[in-house]
């Protein structure tokens, strides 16, 4: 139907004698040129006020709106940067505290053996200054003890020779021995 | 004692007069100096006799063997005592002889400070000493 009407107007706007094509076109369309103009004046001025009016301030209130979306943003990876930064800083200084705690824990270890060392030498020093102490005192006490006993002995075995010589010398002998003592001691002399 | 250098002196001198021509003291040569100062008596008397008979003492020790034993000794023994003590201290010896029960046997001289002794208590001393 609108294919009818289109070869229809062609049809009828085609030049048939002295008329030109605009006027042609202009009677065709039923076109009102000072209709027209003043419609095209009305649209230029709702399109400048809707511009001024209502486009102007959406776009920039879409310009701010993306502004601000583009800061937080922007402020959203910086954050996120830092957050990195200060994850990677956390990890770095947890890394180092813990080789410092690894190396403080294997000095104290290291100082703890040595300490244990010491100190077990030391008490195994005391122990043997102790023990040899003791056994020098237990042979002193021995030492005496058998100087005691063996001196007791010999007092007694002493008396007892005494006592047994001067009851089965007899006379004669005591003299013999008394003039060899006598002979002994002048010799002794030469 | 005081001690006076004089009447030591005098002592000394006194005790000279005391020896008989061999030089040992002689108690009539004794007597006859005590009566002097019997007679005649210094004034320092007592301190001068003290020391005459100090002097004497120790002379008379140093010239007697002091022989001690546990039975009687043979006649040989004592003149083997004199001789060989006379011959060691180079002057004549004369020999005071004792007995000593609690000796046993053995014989001891003593002349002056010196002893000498073998006996069975001195032997028996010395193993008690050295404990066996």
């Amino acid at each position: 139907m609108q294919n009818f009407d289109l070869i229809s107007f062609f049809i009828a706007a085609a030049p048939s004698g002295d008329a030109g094509p605009i006027e042609v076109v202009s009677k065709g369309f039923g076109l009102d040129l000072p209709l027209f103009i003043g419609q095209v004046l009305n649209f230029l001025i709702v399109a400048a006020l809707l511009y001024f009016l209502a486009f102007r301030p959406i776009l920039r209130t879409v310009s701010e709106r993306q502004t601000k979306i583009e800061d937080g943003l922007r402020y959203s990876e910086e954050m996120k940067a830092k957050l990195a930064d200060a994850e990677k800083s956390h990890e770095e200084t947890l890394r180092k505290a813990s080789i410092e705690a690894q190396d403080i824990l294997k000095e104290a270890k290291a100082q703890a053996a040595q300490l244990i060392d010491s100190k077990t030498e030391e008490a195994r020093t005391k122990a043997e200054d102790i023990i040899q102490r003791g056994e020098v005192a237990l042979a002193a006490e021995r030492k005496k003890m058998l100087d005691e006993v063996r001196g007791e002995v010999t007092r007694l075995v002493v008396a007892t020779t005494y006592k047994v010589l001067d009851r089965e010398l007899s006379d004669s002998e005591k003299s013999s021995f008394s003039d060899r003592a006598a002979t002994e001691l002048t010799e002794s002399l030469r | 004692m005081q001690k006076d250098p004089r009447a030591r002196k005098l002592a000394v001198r006194l005790l000279s007069l005391c020896r008989d021509d061999e030089g040992r003291l002689s108690p009539e040569k004794v007597g006859e100096v005590l009566a002097t100062l019997r007679a005649k008596p210094p004034r320092n008397h007592r301190e001068i006799l003290h020391y005459l008979s100090f002097l004497a003492e120790r002379e008379i020790a140093a010239s007697t063997a002091r022989v001690t034993s546990g039975a009687p000794l043979s006649a040989e023994s004592v003149e083997q005592i004199r001789s060989q003590f006379s011959s060691k201290y180079g002057r004549s010896i004369a020999v005071d002889s004792h007995r000593d029960s609690a000796m046993i046997a053995g014989t001891r001289v003593q002349v002056g400070d010196d002893v000498f002794e073998i006996s069975i208590p001195s032997r028996l001393a010395a193993i008690e000493s050295s404990g066996l």
